[in-house]
């Protein structure tokens, strides 16, 4: 085999192109922490990495859609609570009233007034705001759901967003429903009004047996609705914490996908040096084998 | 044989080592020449017991140049699509932060944030502003892409200024080489220059175009292009030229596309080896990419305008188009034209997120619906979602170059096995000229030897008279 001059230096500009252009790779890997430089490097893992960044955006829209609609039903169950607690403190008094029978002027002030405050509170409960919105009014969210009176001016609508795929949640309440006030009137609220024109007026017509059950029914709405919040918090919390583990799922498939293997990276970049050394070195050493040597000295 | 005769035979040998010596030169002179093809001094004994130097003898193989030829035509075509579509593909490049992908995800992120906060001017604002980020990044994206077609052209016409150069000079080359007499060995010498020098222009050509060379007796050459159209005929060139046409790419986007011709005749088709082969395609490739980006974004400025248009804004009123065509309000609404409506910019009450006019201002309905639009498949998108038919964009594109640089390394292996050949053959080894020359001085100084002792023969007889 003949060998020309030229081949020589061929032979070292084909392999050093090729050494370097690894060299550049590798450091390119290393330094910019992704395997994957231009989509045509794994255009499977570009595609799949793709998707799955799709997908975890979408669970992140659900978390965020979590987060704002837990902060709703908490608020939401604070303000059930309390008024159901309002209205407990109510009964004990209709019960009293109920026991004694007779009132004398100043015992039915005190009772009127006391439950005269309860109602405002429970008035005051249920017009609940997150931020700019009741949470009772239903879509209506920016008036107060409730007038002073009790009587409901919201919507029957609710506002619902998703938390997972096909699943959506309330993320404002129709409050006819949950403060039961299908009357068009909370009827706690409704009862107590009664109470208080009965005082007024000097009896207790009426405030009997039969108002007790009427008023544990309004309890029973707030009760049951508060229970509802309450099974939909923990499904809730389930899909959060079933996206969460998604997500860390789908994190560790990206970076498999698209993130550099360090070690391997470096390992490599190392190879490709020995090689690009040994490569000039081995240049180095062929370039002075020459007859012209022998004829120079 | 006379003295006198023994001293013209070794004169001649003298000059025919010289004339070796002298290709030695040559040939170690050009050692370092790539288009040079080496040459031997081919000796042969004349009648008259002396040496002649019968033939300057081209180290030349055909088959392994034309098969370079064959090779170099398509390495070239396969490089060059490879690394134009490299550029092409950073467009693309999600992982590293450039493409749409991120800001489509942006756009549904937006979305969402008005579904769980319908009632949200600041969510709504941000909704518009990642509407507008989308649009700004579809044309950015659109700019880079015609602005990479322009560059094409350009280069397109430099490189077709060069081919014409090329061909005008092989022509003149050819006739050149008809006329050159190749008696005497200095004029064999000549010849073998102008079949170098037309070697490295058919090697030139074959880096630009598809090539096929007919090689005629009297060493000149036919250089036939795309569809076996002639480009060098002997003495005539035919000349390339480059005319603009402008192609629709559908929703009324315009775009021009160069056209490649020889002799006038329409061959852009035709070509499918060359760098020249390869912008040819890439000016497709890049026109499919816009081609589908931009019915990318037209369905998807549709769709959102349809949804839109179905709700009630903020103010109870119904909803207006999101994206408008900003030249003449038309519903072909493109990559060029695109633009948010401006009635909506600086008006976030007039999304439309409700459907229904009595349930404000809580009401997502119709919001909830464009964000599934995320989900839902397109008849004009391949059915395809957005995402995945914009994914589709970026596997086309990153598959095409994988492809290409992956043909790119295999020709090159073979091209460079070939170019090994050939410089095994046809290459110069400064060892073996240097014992070349060694052998021609002792020969050389062997016939002067000869020529000293005639002399002194001579002198002797001369001295006989005396």
């Amino acid at each position: 085999m003949r060998v020309s001059n030229n081949q020589l230096y061929n032979t070292f500009l084909r392999y050093d192109k090729a050494r370097q252009g690894e060299l550049a790779k590798y450091t390119n890997q290393i330094a910019s922490g992704k395997r994957i430089l231009q989509p045509s490097d794994d255009i499977v893992a570009v595609a799949k990495s793709l998707k799955i960044r799709e997908t975890n955006k979408e669970i992140d829209n659900f978390l965020h859609n979590i987060t704002s609609v837990e902060n709703k039903e908490s608020a939401a169950q604070t303000a059930l609570t309390n008024i159901y607690e309002a209205a407990q403190d109510a009964r004990v008094e209709i019960v009293r009233l109920l026991n004694h029978g007779v009132l004398d002027q100043e015992d039915a002030k005190i009772v009127n007034d006391y439950l005269q405050g309860l109602k405002h509170y429970i008035i005051t409960q249920a017009n609940t705001k997150v931020g700019d919105t009741y949470l009772f009014g239903g879509t209506k969210s920016n008036q107060a759901p409730f007038q002073t009176d009790g009587s409901y001016v919201g919507n029957e609508e609710v506002q619902t967003v998703p938390i997972s795929k096909g699943y959506e949640v309330e993320a404002t309440y129709n409050g006819k429903k949950a403060l039961g006030a299908q009357s068009g009137k909370i009827k706690v609220v409704e009862i107590l009004d009664y109470i208080n024109t009965q005082i007024q007026n000097n009896t207790l017509n009426g405030i009997d047996e039969q108002l007790l059950e009427e008023f544990d029914k309004g309890m029973k709405d707030i009760s049951q609705y508060r229970s509802y919040i309450g099974a939909q918090q923990k499904s809730v919390e389930d899909f959060k914490m079933q996206h969460e583990n998604f997500k860390t799922v789908y994190n560790e498939m990206i970076s498999h996908f698209e993130d550099t293997d360090i070690a391997q990276a470096i390992s490599k970049l190392e190879q490709t040096k020995v090689a690009y050394e040994a490569s000039m070195a081995v240049f180095n050493q062929n370039r002075d084998l020459s007859l012209l040597k022998y004829f120079t000295s | 044989m006379g003295l006198f005769s023994l001293l013209s035979i070794n004169a001649q040998s003298l000059s025919s080592f010289q004339k070796g010596i002298n290709l030695v030169n040559k040939n170690i002179n050009n050692v370092n020449n790539k288009n040079y093809t080496k040459e031997l001094a081919l000796f042969s004994q004349s009648s008259n017991y002396g040496v002649a130097m019968q033939e300057a003898h081209r180290m030349y193989e055909q088959r392994y140049f034309d098969r370079y030829i064959h090779e170099n035509q398509h390495y070239h075509f396969y490089n060059e699509a490879s690394s134009s579509l490299n550029s092409i593909e950073t467009l693309f490049n999600d992982i590293q932060g450039s493409g749409l992908s991120e800001t489509i995800n942006s756009y549904f992120e937006a979305a969402n944030e008005i579904i769980s906060a319908p009632e949200n001017i600041p969510a709504r604002e941000t909704f518009l502003e990642q509407s507008q980020l989308l649009i700004t990044k579809f044309k950015n994206i659109y700019n880079s892409l015609e602005n990479e077609k322009s560059n094409l052209h350009l280069a397109m016409t430099q490189e077709i200024d060069k081919l014409n150069n090329l061909s005008d000079t092989l022509a003149l080359l050819n006739k050149r080489i008809a006329s050159q007499p190749t008696q005497l060995s200095n004029e064999q010498e000549k010849l073998n220059d102008l079949l170098n020098e037309r070697d490295k222009l058919i090697k030139k050509l074959s880096e630009h175009i598809d090539l096929k060379v007919r090689y005629n007796a009297n060493n000149t050459v036919d250089v036939f292009s795309a569809k076996g159209h002639a480009l060098v005929l002997f003495d005539r060139s035919f000349h390339f030229s480059l005319r603009q046409r402008s192609k629709d790419l559908g929703y009324g986007l315009q775009t021009t596309s160069s056209d490649i011709f020889i002799d006038n005749i329409k061959l852009t088709e035709e070509f499918h080896a060359g760098k020249l082969g390869a912008k040819i395609h890439i000016q497709n490739s890049l026109d499919t990419t816009i081609e589908k980006l931009n019915t990318l974004l037209h369905e998807f400025a549709i769709q959102n305008n349809t949804i839109h248009q179905n709700g009630i804004d903020l103010n109870g009123n119904n909803g207006e188009k999101l994206f408008i065509d900003a030249t003449s309000n038309s519903s072909n609404i493109n990559l060029k034209n695109v633009a948010i409506n401006p009635n909506l910019k600086n008006n976030p009450k007039k999304i439309a997120a409700a459907l229904d006019p009595n349930a404000l201002p809580s009401d997502n309905q119709n919001i909830k619906k464009l964000y599934n639009l995320k989900e839902q498949t397109f008849t004009n998108l391949d059915n395809k979602s957005f995402y995945n038919y914009y994914i589709d964009i970026v596997s086309n594109i990153s598959n095409e170059k994988s492809h290409y640089s992956s043909f790119a390394n295999d020709i090159l292996q073979v091209r460079n096995s070939i170019d090994d050949k050939i410089e095994e053959l046809s290459g110069v080894n400064m060892d073996e000229e240097l014992v070349n020359l060694m052998q021609l001085q002792r020969s050389y100084q062997a016939s002067a030897r000869v020529i000293m002792v005639t002399d002194k023969l001579l002198e002797s007889v001369m001295n006989m008279i005396h």
